[in-house]
């Protein structure tokens, strides 16, 4: 029931497209309901370049740098005793690391040290900083691939689309450089993205054959096995973006969309109660093709070289039909020459020309 | 063509002139300040100490009082008198003849500082008194406090008045340890008693500076001096390769406590792998667990030369700006060291 209806919505406002006019009565031409209904929709592939900027804090812990590792621990307001629980990789699964024991190994009783005046060794030990003045920032960039089906109703779009990112890391760099610290290094270089999204759109903007369409996704990032999901919270992300599209035809459209997204994420620190709030947003450019899937078939006969929409009788079943001349991703009612393939295959060359022929 | 490719030589030598002349100018600062000390100095000396000579190192010295003959090679154990000042400004330590003993130091291993001292005292022999000009970049660099302003000039005058050998001072330290004992009755031998002939026996008339538990041993050797104070179990000792938790108070000879290890926060080491001093481990390698005793250590076994530093009562500023290491703050050149131990369970 639900089904037939939307088919009857969807067939009314079909209607409107028709606009070749026929010396046969409209109702008397077949018209496909399949594609009547799947015409309504658009699918959209793209791909490009993402950007995220992960950035940080450590307020409510210490950081603590050997000259080999780096740590953070719960300030609890108290100074750091002798020996305290240390947690690494705080940016996707903090862990706890061993045991850090905070020893001055040149204080007593440990064994004295020779030439100790100035003695380079000395500056060997655990650098203890309020987590407040520790900050870290990096980049990492992927490669999406998107897929979107997107139903049309006038200007108007509404989707679901899915993403998949490969994506690499960087290293995050200390915001402040006066204190020593060196660049966060991640425990993984190389992560795969996979997010779900809704999509709604408003085509603000045509001209000539292209068009602007202001796009909002809402929807979640899955970040894959290297952030400990257990300790993930994580929020939704709002992409907003424009979509400039130019329309080869009526059913085929290239595409670029550059967008940012505003996420963030949460990871909480084991037995601590407390958690760390990660900024991830993304800058994208991403393109591709769009597709709309034509209300008609192109002609079943190989000889037919009518250029235009076109009718076509079923010479078994007497059956008239609309159909095309073109493929979809040519103009389907050219003017003369618009579609040639010698002025498409020099269409750059002959950009300036008036009468290029 | 040929010409062409000069032609664009030409910026990139001047490039590489540049960077050089730029790389150069990153030293100079450096060197700026000694030569600003250098003047600075030299005119300080024309005005009221002409006879100062200048050595290679940076330093000035002037002979105040000279012997005829004696010794000094690097590597010595000096006693000195000193008294030390800002040059044209404040006096900043001293430690004057006839009212306190001379400090002990080991010339020529870095454990001297102001640096420019150690090679001031290279220059000396036994009895001699010099007058040191010591440069900022040898004595406190850009260090500053409320006494010793930035890039000071020091001066130093020095009276070495004895020059020791290893020897000695461990037989010194040694006749120290046994007065100490003495002083403190310490051994359950030593008790105050009186021989009452009517009852025939010796009679404890002060029970109270008794000593609990065995005498002092001495540990030939390891040339320490041990006491337990209390027992612990039986047979548990610590063995090698197992770590060992103690906690302690480390004082001096003259009762000063320069650390604290409160039994609630104890410090377990790795046993017998000369992580802490060589003295203090020997003294758990004869304990058994939950043991109480007393360690003394000569320097010889704990700190030895430690780090002798001018003004004395800053070195805490020397720590933290670690140019030198934070027992040298707790633990004067040649001290000999207690340790009053409990060897604990490991947690």
């Amino acid at each position: 029931m639900k089904l037939r209806l939307i088919l009857y919505i969807t067939l009314l406002f079909s209607a409107v497209a028709q606009a070749q006019e026929y010396p046969v009565d409209p109702d008397d031409i077949y018209r496909s309901p399949v594609r009547a209904v799947l015409n309504q929709f658009s699918i959209t592939v793209t791909t490009g370049y993402n950007s995220t900027k992960y950035s940080h804090n450590l307020d409510g812990f210490w950081f603590l740098q050997s000259t080999t590792d780096q740590y953070i621990t719960p300030n609890t307001g108290e100074p750091l005793g002798t020996s305290f629980p240390a947690y690494q990789n705080w940016f996707n699964n903090p862990s706890l690391a061993d045991t850090v024991e905070l020893t001055d190994i040149y204080d007593v009783p440990y064994a004295p040290l020779s030439s100790p005046v100035n003695n380079p060794a000395l500056s060997q030990g655990l650098d203890t900083l309020d987590g407040n003045v520790v900050g870290f920032e990096g980049r990492g960039w992927g490669v999406p691939i998107n897929l979107g089906v997107r139903y049309n109703y006038q200007k108007f779009r509404v989707g679901l689309g899915l993403g998949l990112e490969f994506h690499t890391i960087k290293s995050l760099s200390p915001t402040r450089d006066d204190l020593g610290i060196r660049n966060y290094e991640p425990n993984f270089k190389k992560a795969v993205f996979f997010s779900y999204y809704l999509n709604l759109g408003y085509r603000f903007y045509d001209f000539w054959d292209w068009s602007f369409a202001g796009e909002l996704e809402i929807g979640k990032q899955k970040m894959g096995k290297n952030w400990n999901s257990s300790l993930l919270n994580q929020s939704i992300f709002f992409n907003l973006g424009v979509s400039i599209e130019k329309n080869l035809s009526e059913y085929f459209r290239i595409v670029i969309k550059p967008s940012y997204d505003f996420k963030n994420y949460g990871i909480s620190v084991p037995e601590t109660g407390l958690s760390i709030k990660h900024k991830n947003p993304t800058f994208r450019v991403n393109f591709g093709v769009s597709i709309t899937i034509p209300e008609l078939r192109r002609s079943p006969m190989k000889s037919d070289h009518v250029q235009l929409k076109h009718l076509y009788t079923d010479p078994q079943t007497g059956r008239v039909e609309e159909v095309r001349g073109q493929p979809i991703w040519k103009k389907q009612n050219p003017k003369v020459g618009e579609n040639h393939r010698k002025l498409w295959r020099y269409k750059f060359k002959n950009r300036k020309k008036l009468n290029p022929y | 063509m040929i010409s062409n490719t000069k032609i664009f030589h030409l910026p990139i030598a001047l490039v590489v002139l540049l960077m050089l002349s730029c790389c150069g100018d990153t030293d100079e600062p450096v060197s700026d300040q000694d030569v600003a000390d250098q003047a600075t100095i030299e005119a300080y000396l024309a005005e009221n100490d002409s006879l100062a000579e200048a050595h290679e190192s940076g330093i000035y010295y002037v002979i105040v009082d000279t012997v005829p003959s004696g010794t000094q090679a690097a590597g010595n154990i000096m006693s000195i008198f000193y008294s030390a000042a800002i040059m044209g400004g404040s006096e900043i330590d001293n430690i004057t003849k006839g009212e306190e003993d001379s400090v002990m130091l080991k010339q020529g291993v870095d454990a001297i500082y102001p640096v420019g001292l150690d090679i001031g005292l290279s220059l000396m022999k036994e009895g001699e008194t010099f007058r040191f000009y010591i440069p900022s970049s040898l004595a406190y660099g850009d260090y500053s406090s409320s006494l010793i302003p930035e890039n000071s000039i020091i001066v130093i005058e020095v009276e070495v008045a004895a020059i020791h050998n290893v020897a000695d001072i461990i037989d010194d330290q040694h006749d120290q340890i046994e007065e100490y004992i003495e002083v403190q009755k310490l051994d359950s031998t030593i008790i105050d008693s009186v021989f009452n002939s009517t009852l025939n026996e010796w009679v404890h008339t002060d029970t109270t500076l008794f000593h609990p538990l065995d005498s002092v041993e001495y540990l030939i050797s390891d040339q320490i001096y041990f006491k337990r104070q209390s027992e612990g179990t039986a047979g548990n000792m610590v063995i090698g390769g197992e770590s060992a938790t103690i906690s302690y108070i480390g004082t001096t000879l003259s009762g000063d406590e320069f650390d604290r290890r409160p039994f609630a926060t104890p410090l377990t080491y790795a046993f017998g792998t000369g992580e802490i001093i060589e003295g203090l481990d020997a003294g758990i390698s004869v304990m058994e667990r939950n043991e109480e005793a007393l360690i003394i250590i000569p320097s010889h076994k704990a700190y030895g030369e430690s780090v002798f530093v001018i003004p004395r009562f800053i070195k805490q500023d020397f720590v933290d700006l670690e140019i030198i290491p934070q027992y040298a703050a707790k633990v004067n050149p040649y001290e000999v060291v207690i340790f009053e131990t409990t060897l604990q369970n490991n947690p």
